[in-house]
């Protein structure tokens, strides 16, 4: 256990990077949250969102009666069903939503198949998550109506529901500007949170990693009579539950934030499913800079490059929806960009659209392959250099 | 034998390291490993600990093969590194209790011991410093400690002095030998012949990985069997004179230069009275008289041909 015990002592000497790195993060986020919270309201009153949709869905009745609700609630622009003529829409805010109704929409909602309606935004807009509310309520409703209004042909139903939703009134208004700003907040929150995780993880792991394996050190241990498998586990050991404290750290910090929006929202688990993926790549991350680098120059260069570099291109500081295709094709092959397209897909879910969970677990399930490649490459590196 | 190493060859791609290298240490010992830098010293070490896999040779600690994994060995050997090997983020207590507790799990009796060990190496006002805050000769006892807190029964100190004071270095040397009266066996390599001279109770000359001459310090010198040199301080001696003395009876050599005159005799007995009858005998007057035993340094430059230390 000394090993274990060791790891702790050790990583007080890097505790203050550490927490300079929390601290950072908290701090911005807490800014953005709050800088973000008025303007929403002010917005909501004066415009309605340019939008662009794509029915794929052709005639079929509902999927129309969502295409006119939203035609009535937004400022619909129209565009043809082009990727590349909508990302320039996008680009240029032409429209700040584009939500697409797939093929099949209708018939999988009515038989109560998953289904979605897909969008991509402007990332970071606030009035798109107005339109992700109506589509919501749009969807809601009509579940209700099915559910509970006896039989009814699909033009029916269509025609039901746009008359419940015409009745209503912009009730939202009333719902205080806080709670809204704190969602957003939240939102963000998990964004960035890659960058603050992967900071930290890479900082502590790789801080303990040099100490142990300089070499005359490593000598020295290898000297007494504790088999290096058994010291080996115990970093092991110390990592894990240093992740997890970082981990830990981080996510009650969203719920002191963010508390009853993030609570509310019901997204907790899938947001801590994936920021976990996350973090176990920002300690294999850590552990490829541990063994490779020599110098605390070295290392404090590594972990801003590519705790910088990766959040960068991945879609943390900068959504993917601005980033340029180009960008995005290179960011495919780091871990950050699956961990924002899950973020990004976590927090377009709502209930009534809570089928499309499976693309979120194959985000997950390929950040926790990186992480094992990235772990197995270091074993390989090591073993390699360990044979003098 | 508490450690026997035969016929050790140790390779690092071209340079042969070990030549064939042999040593034997007893237990009580204290067995100086006597060599100028690069002559394999430390080389040996590690490879007795099991840290370098060798080419050939064999090795037996507590008469038994030594292995990376012979825990049970390991376990009462104490290693104090030619590099000082310490954590640079743990306190000197910590430090000092983070190596003891690898082989002693007690958390009790670890208190002890380490306390204890930083009384020996003296770094008791120095319990909380951390190892950047140390000074060189500091760090070293620092080093001395870590691998000695554990009361192991064979000691490696592998030039534990290098860069410490005078004061420092007679502190640890004192150590050393009490840690040995109280059971230790110690291996110390050093290139300072003096402190091996000192300390040590048999000493293996090593020079370019092989075994150049073992024993005790005595048997070393008999070794050479280099007879005594006598200085004698004279002013302006004859040429002629300095040919007679060399006529002289196991009178090897006799050079004269800057008022001063060495003869070197081989064997014999009473040389001092011989030369100095014939200074009599010839109304020569002189001064100071010093009669040298050989150094190791003699006896290393004996077989080799070189200063032991350059
Ligand atoms: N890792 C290594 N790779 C290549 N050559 C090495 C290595 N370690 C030592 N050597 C060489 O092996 C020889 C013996 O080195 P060693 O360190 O054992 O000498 P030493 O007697 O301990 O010297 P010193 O008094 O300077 O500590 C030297 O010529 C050295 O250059
Ligand atoms: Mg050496």
């Amino acid at each position: 256990m000394q090993v274990f015990k060791a790891y702790f002592k050790v990583m007080r000497a890097s505790a203050g990077a550490i927490s300079i790195y929390i601290a950072i993060f908290l701090g911005l986020s807490v800014a953005f949250s709050l800088a973000e919270a008025p303007q929403e309201a002010e917005r909501f009153a004066q415009t309605r969102t340019p939008i662009a949709v794509i029915n794929r869905d052709g005639d079929a009745s509902l999927a129309q009666g969502l295409a006119g609700y939203l035609a009535d609630t937004s400022r619909v622009v129209p565009y043809p069903d082009d990727p590349e003529k909508l990302q320039d829409a996008l680009f240029f805010r032409d429209v700040e939503y584009i939500a697409i109704i797939p093929a099949g929409f209708s018939a999988d909602f009515l038989s109560g198949r998953d289904c979605a309606v897909q969008n991509v935004t402007v990332s970071g807009s606030i009035s798109s998550r107005y339109v992700d509310m109506r589509i919501d309520k749009y969807l809601r409703t009509a579940r209700l109506r099915h559910q509970y209004g006896g039989d009814q042909s699909q033009e029916e139903l269509a025609a039901t529901v746009r008359a419940d939703l015409a009745q209503e009134t912009p009730v939202t208004v009333l719902s205080s500007s806080a709670t809204n700003g704190s969602e957003r907040g939240f939102v963000f929150y998990y964004r960035y949170f890659a960058y603050a995780v992967l900071a930290t993880i890479m900082m502590g792991v790789s801080s303990i990693m040099m100490a142990f394996n300089k070499p005359d050190l490593r000598r020295r241990n290898l000297c007494a009579p504790i088999p290096a498998r058994s010291a080996n586990l115990q970093l092991a050991a110390g990592h894990t539950i240093f992740a997890l404290v970082c981990w830990s750290v981080l996510v009650l910090c969203s719920f002191v934030l963010y508390g009853r929006s993030l609570l509310s929202s019901g997204l907790v688990w899938l947001y801590c499913l994936n920021t976990l993926a996350f973090t176990v790549v920002s300690a294999s991350i850590g552990f490829l800079v541990g063994s490779s680098v020599r110098s605390t120059g070295a290392q404090a260069g590594a972990v801003n490059v590519i705790a910088n570099g990766m959040c960068f291109i991945g879609g943390v500081f900068v959504p993917q929806s601005i980033l340029s295709k180009k960008v995005l094709d290179v960011g495919r092959f780091l871990p950050a960009y699956w961990y924002v397209k899950a973020n990004d897909a976590i927090s377009g879910l709502s209930r009534a659209t809570a089928g499309a969970l499976l693309p979120i677990y194959g985000d997950v399930l390929i950040q926790l392959a990186f992480a094992a490649a990235i772990f197995a490459t270091t074993l390989l590196l090591t073993k390699e250099r360990q044979a003098e | 034998m508490l450690v026997r190493v035969q016929n050790l060859v140790k390779r690092y791609g071209n340079l042969l390291a070990l030549d064939h290298f042999s040593m034997e240490v007893g237990e009580g010992e204290i067995l100086g490993l006597l060599g100028p830098n690069g002559s394999g010293k430390t080389t040996t070490i590690n490879c007795i600990l099991s840290l370098l896999e060798y080419d050939k040779g064999v090795i037996e600690v507590f008469g038994k093969a030594m292995a990376p994994d012979a825990y049970e060995s390991k376990r009462n050997i104490g290693v104090v590194m030619q590099n000082v090997a310490v954590f640079q983020e743990l306190r000197v207590d910590e430090n000092i209790d983070y190596f003891c507790g690898m082989y002693v799990s007690d958390a009790k009796a670890r208190r002890r011991l380490v306390d204890k060990a930083i009384d020996f190496v003296g770094l008791g006002e120095f319990r909380t410093f951390y190892p950047k805050k140390l000074s060189g000769g500091l760090l070293r006892r620092l080093n001395i400690a870590c691998g000695i807190a554990h009361e192991p029964k064979l000691i490696f100190l592998d030039e534990p002095t290098v860069a410490v004071d005078p004061q420092s270095r007679n502190k640890i040397l004192e150590g050393i030998r009490d840690l040995n009266r109280q059971g230790a066996t110690v291996v110390y390599t050093s290139h300072y012949m003096e402190e091996v001279e000192q300390l040590c109770t048999r000493i293996v000359i090593m020079d370019k990985g092989k075994t150049l001459a073992m024993g005790t310090k005595d048997e070393l010198k008999a070794m050479i069997n280099d007879g005594d040199t006598v200085t004698v301080e004279l002013y302006a001696l004859q040429p002629d004179h300095v040919a007679n003395i060399r006529q002289l009876p196991h009178v090897t050599r006799a050079e004269y230069a800057d008022n001063r005159l060495a003869v070197h005799f081989d064997g014999g007995q009473h040389n001092l009275l011989t030369l100095l009858d014939y200074l009599k005998s010839r109304d020569l007057s002189f001064g100071r008289v010093f009669s040298e035993q050989p150094t190791l340094n003699d006896v290393f430059l004996e077989i080799t041909g070189r200063q032991l230390r350059d």
